[in-house]
């Protein structure tokens, strides 16, 4: 065997055992040595991934407590390891890979929302910068003219929407889970300045199932008009869901939808 | 075949442009507004922190391994952070009124 297709193969091996711990690779690998020895390098990285996993998602983590939450952390990184080298990027498909499990293996069913809000909040500190939009531009639009509205989210907007009382067991450690339809708006508002905490800082904020509804389909680039007649949004709040944007700096700019009865000549650009 | 939405209906248009300028009316007002508490430097204990430490030491949430420590901070009612013997500005070092 050429000594290149030797090395890789080498390599796939010990990757495949340092993921799912065989004894007869690890065998075949280093028949000289004794079965525990390779063990070590296998414990340090399921070791880092379940660890860096547990950062990006402690509220799931606190909930699940240690024993359980390293259990199906180990499982997905064994499935999923990372494909990029940067361990804050690790974890983005955790929610996912946790609502595709087996429901009769009994994992909490609130589980893979609470994994979406931590990993939102995770997202939300690494995102990108932006201005926030301009107050006064804003304020400057007619008022038959609003609801051709658009909201121009800051990228490190993001909307849970869940069954259960997501926003409670993040707040509180007490708190157990109960079935309870909200949504979680979450985003990084810019620094206020001399506060320590560079680059903004994450918040989040609880809304009703209706006011969820509202937001997402504002945040995917609906009118604020098209957005209040959704279904799904009766009964929303517009005017507090939108002073709650503003207020926290979450929107990075808005574009007017022209429909020839509302232009004028002369109007607001967008 | 249900129609096209061609244009929003004049009547939504009200309670929509109401709400915009309600949100801005909520913007025009003091920032203190936004919030009733405060942040309370040198109070918490490990693992109680509000965020981020002021000197970077961690950025998240109860990552704080350090008793007191002038660089972490816990929200309290606004106005009662005196009373815990906690500091408004991060400080250097554990806080020494909570000692003992």
């Amino acid at each position: 065997m050429p000594a290149d297709a030797k090395l890789a193969g080498l390599q796939r091996d010990f990757a495949a055992f340092l993921l799912r711990g065989d004894p007869a690779v690890a065998g075949a690998l280093r028949p000289d040595l004794p079965a525990g020895r390779l063990a070590v390098y296998r414990n340090t990285v399921m070791g880092s991934l379940v660890a860096v996993l547990g950062h990006a998602h402690p509220t799931l983590h606190r909930v699940l407590g240690e024993k359980r939450f390293a259990a199906l952390a180990c499982r997905f990184a064994a499935e999923a390891p990372p494909r990029l080298p940067m361990l804050w990027s690790y974890g983005a498909g955790f929610a996912d890979w946790l609502a595709g499990l087996d429901p009769a293996a009994g994992l909490s069913p609130w589980a893979p929302d609470l994994a979406r809000f931590d990993w939102a909040m995770h997202e939300a500190l690494f995102a990108a910068d932006a201005e926030p939009l301009d107050i006064a531009r804003l304020a400057a639009i007619p008022p038959e003219q609003a609801g051709a509205l658009r909201l121009v989210p800051h990228p490190s907007l993001r909307l849970v929407r869940t069954g259960w009382n997501i926003h409670a067991l993040w707040r509180d450690a007490a708190a157990a889970p109960v079935p309870l339809p909200e949504a979680v708006l979450v985003g990084r508002s810019p620094a206020d300045g001399d506060d320590g905490t560079a680059g903004g800082e994450v918040r989040c904020a609880r809304l009703t199932a209706a006011d969820g509804a509202l937001a997402a389909r504002l945040l995917a680039g609906a009118t604020l008009g098209e957005a209040a007649e959704d279904e799904d949004a009766a009964g929303a709040d517009l005017q507090s869901l939108l002073a709650l944007l503003l207020q926290n700096r979450l929107l990075a700019g808005f574009a007017l939808d022209r429909h020839p009865s509302f232009t004028r000549p002369g109007g607001i650009d967008p | 075949m249900t129609a096209l939405k061609t244009a929003i209906k004049p009547l939504a248009l009200l309670p929509i442009a109401g709400a915009l300028a309600g949100a801005l009316t909520l913007m025009a007002g003091p920032a203190a507004a936004q919030s009733n508490m405060e942040k309370c430097y040198g109070i918490s204990k490990p693992g109680e922190n509000g965020c981020a430490h002021a000197k970077g030491l961690h950025s998240c949430a109860g990552n704080s391994n350090l008793t007191y420590d002038g660089g972490d901070w816990k929200l309290v009612k606004a106005g009662s952070c005196a009373e815990e013997m906690g500091a408004l500005k991060p400080f250097d070092g554990a806080n020494p009124k909570k000692k003992g």
